[in-house]
């Protein structure tokens, strides 16, 4: 795609721990309304990457650019707020708070901010996750695994973000949990998920049934990328069990 | 039995200046795991600023008690960026942090000494009015009223402000995830500033009062009040609010009753005795700082 | 004997400096093994007040006193870390702080203790001999302390208690017995004192008192024992040669608190050290390769391992461990032999990490058995340093080295469990059975460094090392407990290529030496040229276990790596 058409623009960007480079000049981009898949197995790159994207680690070398602009990196909190949503793998609710708080915080706080009405987006995050309603007033430590990776998400959501970073949502979830939370991102058309999401996800399969295209890391660089279905058994048998 | 409750009130007052003091200790022990000892020498230039303002400037009291509270609060924060807050990467922060506040601790309560020359000092005793109330079963003043009146309102306003709003979910979320905090959006350095600024301003509050209620402010006011206030917290629980006020109040009627009661000199033994039972049998106090409660 | 006397009208200063001295390596004691604890002042009132009341109301002499003393803080310092033992951190701190104003509190109240009162008429018998050799022995044995295994196990707590644990160092047991000699050494002070000014009272164990010592630990450094004697000349002895400093000496004192511990955190003692450190620029130091000829096997340790019940050096039944509502291990059953290397992989959260983690007891499994060699290790689970005595070793994800220190102290605390002989007189003492056993430790770790190829590295800080050097280090470290098994938890962790085939390749030679190799790794292409079986673990299951190129071809192990049909 053209990086002009970019929300993400993500340009040879590395990233080092003390002089090993998890990440080697990669580069990809995000277009509006997408989902790209970042693959790879383990210690390949892809939450160091976006770690650095989010701001939580620093960026070695390269560039940044969300929507035309360059990210505030080093300041996560900023970069937040520019529209670059994080949801870190593990999920990490707030557990000492209820479940409508954590959207309340994913929404920056307040229930009246300029520019949107924060109680119609918890509504609809409620419609497309029933399941969080129910639970809206309980401590949000205590719901089940799959129901804290779906918080997760729509806490991202409620910061209306330009760009979603999914990292790993399936890890450490039974196969029936993961199933109903990707069929909610695949129908995701007109609810409150229907932003620009790059997923990344070690097991391949579910990730690229909604993506649009993908991108492969092996070993902190970059050896794949195009569209979805051109993402064969092979090209990720080679990357994650073969040579690199 | 008149004598009973009348000790029981003055108890009550006495724990609420303790409950003050040691719920700004406990806010920021709780939520940002420093153990501000400087806290204590916020305490003691709190009352400094309210005797300066009201003998030295001859501003009334119901002025200089708001007064005081912004400037404490505003030491607090400079401490937190003077003393803490480049040590928050650290790996060792805790032990780094106390010992860093101990040093702010000596620097301020050293100024404070060389300030008043080693002496003591008062407010002058016009500058608020004394009305004592008869209720029968006990008397009370009007200072020791206002000490009441003013720990349940900074309370009650504490949990107002935790429960209830979008700063105290902020400081909530930094206090149990600090990275996902800022994944949020939520500055993680300027909430612990506030949350700092929260405590200055409380321990200005309480140096006021008691420098009203008891009248004598020295260098060393808030040291005196420090290992209370520890016993406060050891008794009453880390990190919960419930405990902190219930904890105040119980060491506060313990400290009257027993000096009433037995002697002055055992009252500091009984205190400490009751605390070496809390250190060794439930060190996590009477309540603890849960999960789902609000941590002070 | 008073030949302290020649200081004039300092004398009184510089005894009083002494003794303080001995107070602030009280402190030390504790602050050096990481522990966060300041009941010094308390167990100095004790020893104080024990000395003064047997002293007034006998005729025992200074000795005699001075024993009684050093044994109340000796005593009081073990009940008391006993009574604390659930706690650390700040609440340890501020219960160690508690128990200080409690001693004092204590004191005001007791009748035979003045109360409240000063307490006068102790004999005045502290002549400068006995203050010369009690601060003489301290200083001495708490450097000779610091040389010795014991030292290097203090120094192994405080840089990662864990992992300490794992060498077989019981952080439980060194808390009670530091906690005990920081009080001796508090009491003894307290003993000293007041027969030195010939009063005591409850006044004088405040807050500022703890405070000043603190302070001198602290500007001194807290690691090394120079610190607080640097520290106590600054903070005790300096301010009164410089008179108009002397009003403002504490404010001074809380100001180089701020910085030092701001900005030369280890001390003013090991700034030298510190800004030396901090210029040299990290060296990119080679390592060689492990194609050194390999040299004579070390026969005690190989034939140990020889002599275990059967070829099963490790055997694990039916463990499960879940968090919360969720399955880390849901019933692993495994079984490795003496020379194999089983590699385990699977996605991440499929229990890899966890299964070490119950095998070397960082957790308690809630259900299943361990077998180490061929015997159940029973009750030692959740107990790592039991379970290294019964030859187990490990890695961690992340390195887990005493960073300031070199590669060769590092290595030499894997033999810590090895090191019996050198009891605590013996090393104090330097008493030939210590001598003998250190230089056996030394020759053997200079043996294995010769053997990896970590020989040119031996007195290189560890710090200065890139990654895959450290973890050689590290598996050297294990080495030396001549363990029957070795769990390696992804030990190529952020490694280069070339690192990464130089691990893999000293896994390999590892088997060579009767060790049975546990490797948690995701490189599965390396795996399968190294390991002799593949696990794979999935949901805290295992899917199976086989040979390398069986397990890799395997459809379900396929789908639980790429997922491909969901």
């Amino acid at each position: 795609m053209h990086t002009s058409d970019a929300l993400l623009d993500v340009r040879d960007v590395s990233v080092r721990y003390g002089h090993v480079a998890a990440v080697n000049k990669v580069s990809l981009q995000v277009g509006p309304g997408e989902v790209v898949s970042l693959l790879g197995a383990n210690g390949a790159g892809k939450s160091s990457l976006f770690r650095a994207l989010s701001g939580l680690v620093p960026v070695a070398g390269g560039e940044v650019r969300l929507d035309g602009r360059p990210l505030p990196l080093r300041r996560a909190h900023e970069v937040a707020r520019a529209g670059l949503v994080h949801v870190p793998e593990g999920r990490h609710v707030i557990a000492s708070l209820s479940v409508e708080e954590n959207l309340l915080v994913g929404a920056g706080g307040s229930r009246r901010r300029r520019g949107f009405d924060v109680d119609q987006r918890i509504e609809d995050v409620y419609a497309m996750f029933p399941r969080l309603r129910e639970r809206r007033a309980q401590p949000s430590g205590l719901m089940s695994g799959g129901e804290q990776q779906m918080l997760a998400i729509a806490r991202g959501l409620m910061a209306r973000p330009h760009v979603l970073l999914l990292d790993e949502p399936s890890m450490g979830l039974a196969p029936i949990v993961i199933g109903e939370i990707f069929e909610k991102l695949r129908n995701r058309k007109g609810t409150i998920a229907d932003v620009a999401i790059l997923l990344s996800e070690q097991s391949s399969g579910l990730a690229l049934e909604i993506s649009d295209r993908a991108y492969v890391l092996s070993r902190g660089n970059l050896v794949f990328e195009g569209a979805a279905d051109e993402v064969t058994v092979e090209v990720t048998t080679t990357a994650y069990l073969g040579s690199a | 039995m008149s004598a009973l409750t009348q000790q029981l009130a003055n108890g009550v007052a006495l724990g609420s200046v303790f409950a003050l003091y040691a719920l700004g200790f406990s806010l920021v022990l709780a939520n940002l795991r420093v153990f501000n000892l400087a806290h204590a020498a916020v305490f003691t230039w709190g009352a400094i600023v309210a005797w300066r303002l009201v003998d030295g400037f001859g501003i009334p009291l119901v002025l200089a008690i708001p007064a005081t509270a912004v400037v404490s609060g505003l030491l607090n924060v400079a401490c937190y960026l003077l003393l803490v807050s480049h040590l928050e990467r650290r790996k060792n922060k805790e032990l780094a942090g106390f010992i860093s506040t101990l040093g702010g601790f000596i620097v301020l309560t050293e100024a404070a000494l060389l300030y008043l020359d080693r002496r003591a000092v008062r407010l002058p005793s016009d500058s608020f009015p004394s009305a004592t109330w008869d209720l029968g079963l006990f008397r009370i003043n009007s200072i020791q009223v206002l000490i009441l009146l003013v720990t349940v309102v900074v309370f009650l306003a504490y949990r107002w402000l935790l429960r209830s709003t979008s700063l105290g979910r902020s400081i909530r979320t930094a206090a149990f995830d600090e990275e996902v905090a800022r994944l949020m959006g939520i500055n993680a350095r300027g909430v612990s500033a506030v949350v700092f600024f929260i405590s200055g301003a409380t321990a200005g509050l309480g140096a006021v009062l008691v420098a009203m209620a008891f009248t004598v402010i020295d260098g060393k006011l808030g040291s005196a009040y420090l290992i209370t206030a520890i016993a406060v917290m050891v008794i009453g629980g880390f990190g919960s609010m419930s405990g902190v006020f219930v904890g105040g109040i119980l060491v506060g009627v313990v400290s009257t009753t027993t000096t009433a009661y037995i002697s002055s000199s055992y009252r500091d033994v009984v205190i400490f005795g009751v605390l070496l039972v809390f250190l060794v049998a439930r060190p996590t106090g009477l309540f603890r700082g849960s999960d789902v409660e609000e941590r002070v | 004997m008073l030949f302290l006397d020649v200081f004039g009208e300092y004398n009184f200063l510089v005894r009083d400096s002494l003794i303080l001295l001995v107070l602030a390596l009280s402190v030390y004691v504790l602050l050096h093994a990481g522990m966060f604890a300041v009941p010094q002042v308390g167990f100095m009132a004790l020893g104080a007040y024990a000395s003064a009341i047997l002293t007034t109301r006998t005729e025992v002499g200074l000795a005699v006193s001075l024993l009684v003393a050093g044994a109340v803080g000796v005593a009081a310092g073990a009940v008391l870390s006993v009574l604390l033992a659930r706690l650390n951190g700040i609440y340890l701190a501020i219960s160690t702080i508690a128990f200080g104003e409690i001693v004092r509190v204590t004191m005001r109240n007791l009748e035979v203790a003045g109360g409240g009162l000063p307490l006068v008429g102790i004999p005045r018998t502290l002549d400068d001999v006995t203050l010369m050799v009690v601060v003489g022995l301290s200083l001495v044995g708490l450097v000779r302390l610091a040389r010795s295994r014991y030292g290097q196990a203090i120094v192994a707590i405080r840089e990662d208690p864990l992992s300490a644990a794992h060498q077989g160092v019981s952080v439980r047991a060194y808390r009670v017995v530091l906690f005990g000699l920081s009080g001796l050494l508090a009491a003894l002070a307290g003993g000293m004192s007041v027969h030195l000014t010939g009063f005591v009272e409850p006044g004088l164990f405040n807050f500022d008192l703890l405070v000043d010592a603190l302070a001198a630990v602290v500007l001194g450094g807290m690691t090394v024992v120079a610190g607080p004697v640097l520290g106590g000349l600054i903070i005790f002895g300096l301010p009164e040669f410089l008179h108009f400093f002397a009003q403002y000496r504490t404010l001074v004192n809380g100001f180089l608190i701020v910085v030092v511990i701001g900005l030369a955190p280890e001390g003013l003692a090991l700034l030298p050290r510190a800004l030396v450190r901090r210029v040299r620029s990290r060296r990119a130091a080679t390592v060689h390769s492990a194609d050194a000829p390999p040299a004579e096997k070390v026969e005690e340790g190989v034939a140990r391992a020889l002599a275990t019940g059967g070829d099963t050096a490790l055997e694990v039944r039916g463990v499960a461990k879940h968090f919360g509502g969720i399955k880390a291990l849901d019933g692993v059953d495994l079984a490795v032999g003496a020379e194999e290397i089983l590699g385990v992989i699977g996605p991440n959260g499929s229990g890899k990490t966890t299964l070490l983690n119950v095998i070397s007891g960082v957790y308690r499994p809630d259900s299943g058995s361990v077998a180490i060699g061929g015997e159940d290790v029973g009750d030692r689970l959740g107990r790592p340093h039991r379970l290294a005595r019964t030859g187990l070793a490990r890695t961690f994800q992340t390195i887990r080295l005493v960073q300031d220190r070199s590669v060769q102290e590092n290595v030499e605390i894997g033999a810590y469990l090895d090191r019996g002989a050198e009891g605590i007189v013996p090393s104090i003492l330097g008493l030939p059975p210590y001598l003998r056993s250190r230089r056996r430790v030394r020759r053997e770790v200079a043996l294995l460094l010769g053997e990896l190829g970590l020989a040119d590295l031996a007195r290189t800080e560890v710090a200065l090392l890139p990654y895959g050097a450290q973890r050689k280090v590290e598996i050297a470290r294990a080495l030396m407990s001549h363990p029957r098994v070795l769990l390696l938890d992804e030990p190529t962790a952020g490694m280069s290529p070339a690192e990464r085939d130089e691990v893999f390749a000293l896994v390999r030679e590892v088997r060579q030496r009767h060790v049975a190799v546990v490797v948690i790794e995701h490189d599965v292409r390396a795996m399968a040229q190294t390991c002799d079986r593949l696990a794979v673990l999935n949901f805290g299951r295992l899917l199976l276990v086989d040979s390398p190129e069986r397990a890799i071809n395997s459809e379900a192990v396929i789908d639980a790596y790429i997922g491909r049909s969901a």
